[in-house]
């Protein structure tokens, strides 16, 4: 897979919510435990509609979950 | 562990009994020289055609068997069926790398055919390709699914 250019803060904000379970976010963004994981290791990026979940799930603006790290050209 | 994960397992299933069984199957038939002659073509025909149903129905006793094992082991009475935008795209990288093992299969047959090789050769190098598509599409599904983890 490709390099990911996108770091996030779903660990803290995790933590910040009462420590909220990876089972938990996946119900609320309704994705599977798994695809939250590879998110929060950034080992996947979300599409825009699965990002802006995330977000809302925290209830947080979308630029405080992810950040867009411009690759090196 | 997933739905789609557990498809995996069950695709992993499917494929090594139903070539297994094809395979066995064919080669008894072949050494009895069932395949010689006019009625021989009729028989690779109804042969693909039974692999590609036994294949269905395997497909769907092998995701039953595997959600049941997994409910039991894992003591989850509800599994989710849940299939997300992460799973869809490592199906399609699995698709792909699938599809170019085919490509090669049907090119090897196209050159086995070229070289004078019988029909039922072609045939069987065909299937064959089916089988290592198959396997190369758990295969990647796997390795994206650990990558990922």
């Amino acid at each position: 897979m490709a390099k990911i250019n996108v770091s996030n803060n779903i660990r803290r904000l995790r933590f910040d919510a009462g420590e909220m379970t990876q089972k938990q976010l996946a119900q609320m963004a309704g994705v599977t435990r798994q695809t939250i994981v590879a998110i929060e290791n950034a080992k996947y990026a979300p599409s825009l509609e699965l990002a802006f979940m995330i977000a809302q799930a925290f209830d947080v603006p979308l630029a405080e979950v992810f950040m867009f790290e411009p690759p090196d050209i | 562990m997933n739905y789609q994960q557990k498809n995996i397992y069950a695709s992993l299933f499917t494929i090594l009994i139903l070539f297994s069984a094809y395979y066995w199957k064919v080669s008894d038939l072949y050494a009895a020289g069932a395949f010689d002659g006019p009625e021989g073509t009729r028989l690779i025909g109804k042969a693909i055609l039974a692999l590609m149903a036994v294949g269905i129905i395997l497909r769907i006793v092998g995701m039953i068997l595997i959600g049941i094992f997994h409910a039991i082991l894992t003591n989850t009475p509800k599994p989710s069926f849940l299939i997300d935008e992460h799973d869809r795209e490592i199906e399609v990288q699995a698709l792909k790398v699938g599809n170019n093992f085919t490509f090669l299969g049907m090119v090897s047959a196209f050159i086995a055919l070229a070289m004078g090789w019988s029909i039922f050769a072609v045939f069987q190098v065909i299937i064959a390709s089916c089988a290592v598509s198959a396997l190369a599409e758990v295969a990647t599904q796997f390795i994206l699914y650990r990558r990922a983890a």
